[in-house]
């Protein structure tokens, strides 16, 4: 997906979305509800991980 | 019942539709900010009627465990509020560091 690192964060925003969407869909469909666990914890981790990487890039290291 | 299927259905119909939408504008636009102009509302749309029509789904047919539903209304909200403010941080990431916008007449990025 697309030149440049930006381009690949953004696919990976994306994917991770739709990941959450079949999660919960495969979690109706097997009549499992602990997969909905899985969906929001995946949520979450997407969230956080592209926030980081928004920031390492921004200011080129992440503590200081 | 069936009434509530069919409604449950067009929430299905119309997230998938979103999803899809998103997916194209992915991968056709010219530029990396076009590009998170179409998922960054599409896909957050498109999830967030998937969820809901589930939820419905839910409350309707399994109306006797609504942990399932607090659970997945947790998730639509969170989505909701987290997916636009995380492609607002990549794309201020991106203006920062000098990544120029594209122009009528330029080469794909």
């Amino acid at each position: 997906m697309g030149p440049g690192v930006f381009n690949r964060v953004a696919a990976v925003n994306v994917i991770g979305t739709k990941t959450i969407a079949l999660l919960v869909l495969i979690g109706y469909y097997t009549e499992r509800p602990y997969f909905f666990d899985i969906a929001l914890l995946y949520a979450m981790l997407n969230f956080i991980g592209t926030l980081v990487f928004a920031r390492y890039l921004e200011r080129g290291e992440l503590w200081s | 019942m069936v009434i509530i299927d069919g409604i449950v259905t067009l929430f299905l119909a119309g997230g998938l539709f979103f999803t899809f939408v998103g997916s194209i504008g992915l991968l056709r636009f010219p530029d990396f900010y076009t590009r998170l102009h179409a998922t960054g509302k599409c896909d957050t749309l498109g999830a967030g009627l998937i969820i809901l029509g589930l939820i419905l789904y839910h409350l309707v047919h399994y109306s006797e465990s609504f942990l399932v539903a607090a659970k997945l209304s947790f998730l639509m909200l969170f989505i909701f509020i987290a997916n636009p403010t995380a492609t607002h941080a990549i794309m201020k990431a991106a203006y920062q560091t000098g990544l120029v916008p594209w122009k009528l007449g330029d080469e794909r990025k």
